[in-house]
């Protein structure tokens, strides 16, 4: 074990001696074109972010009315009282039916 | 000089917040070495370096909000490369087995020299030593694979990992004692006597 420990902590002492690769100190135009335009389009995102939190809230907000909408004729009154025909029924057949 | 420049570049972070082009501009040119060279010593195989420079730069843009300034500009883009780079490490897919067969001839001449304890002559063979390294490296999880590029390539402190990565000291270390148990079975699978056993 402690031979290939050895050989492994020399061949990392060669591997640092290997002279560093040239590295511009200058940012390519054309990277740097390319992110400044990926920033500013980022820039742009929010208003689209905007808008898809708005359609969000609208969305949820008609599926809350929708679901209240619902409700409402499930459990709501369901006396047919109101109900103008129903009446007309009724005066008529106690007209007919004194 | 140097003094002026870190505050400087958080005064370029404040601007660039407030979408100044030309803040966002100086913190490109400024911190493109640095994010180069992180960038360099932990790129992935078949990875476009520049893609993974802009990569960088976006998250650093993106997350300018979320700087402090408890810590120097340098140190903050640091580990957002260097936390890019072992993402982009992870969705690497695994290399084969590396095998005798396909080291190149400087290479085999580099595992030859380990095995007979012959010191590597010149800066050939320290290219050779380097690129094999990075062969061995490649075979490692990604974060085994950062850890000990940071701590046997660039020479970093214990401390200097623990900032750069966020893992805690014993992880760092821990990963490290694994790792490099992980790159001397490959690496005594490497060699000649191995190979023809």
């Amino acid at each position: 074990m402690n031979v290939h420990e050895d050989r492994l902590t020399r061949l990392f002492k060669a591997a640092r001696r290997a002279p560093a690769a040239n590295e511009p100190s200058d940012i390519p135009g054309h990277l740097e074109t390319r992110i400044l335009a990926e920033w500013r389009s980022s820039a742009a995102e929010p208003r689209g972010g905007a808008l898809a939190l708005l359609l969000r809230w609208a969305l949820m907000g008609a599926t809350a009315v929708m679901l209240v909408s619902i409700a409402w004729a499930s459990i709501g009154p369901t006396d047919d009282s109101d109900n103008d025909d129903d009446v007309a029924n009724v005066e008529l057949r106690e007209d007919l039916m004194p | 000089m140097s003094e002026e420049r870190p505050a400087d570049l958080a005064g370029c972070v404040s601007r660039a917040r407030q979408r100044d082009e030309a803040a966002a501009q100086t913190l490109l040119d400024r911190l493109f070495p640095l994010v180069l060279k992180i960038v360099r010593s932990h790129l992935p195989w078949r990875t476009s370096e520049e893609d993974l420079v802009q990569t960088v730069f976006m998250k650093v843009f993106t997350h300018l909000d979320q700087y402090e300034g408890r810590v120097p500009v340098e140190h903050w883009v640091s580990r957002i490369a260097v936390n890019t780079c072992l993402s982009a490490l992870k969705a690497e897919k695994a290399r084969p087995e590396l095998r005798w067969a396909d080291l190149c001839e400087q290479g085999q001449a580099v595992v030859e020299s380990l095995v007979t304890g012959a010191e590597a002559d010149g800066g050939t063979q320290a290219v050779a030593a380097r690129d094999l390294v990075q062969e061995l490296l490649a075979r490692l999880r990604p974060a085994d694979r950062l850890v000990l590029t940071l701590l046997h390539l660039e020479e970093r402190s214990v401390a200097e990992v623990k900032a750069l990565t966020g893992w805690s000291e014993a992880l760092v270390k821990v990963r490290a004692f694994r790792a490099r148990r992980k790159l001397r079975k490959i690496l005594s699978k490497l060699e000649p006597d191995h190979e023809c056993s």
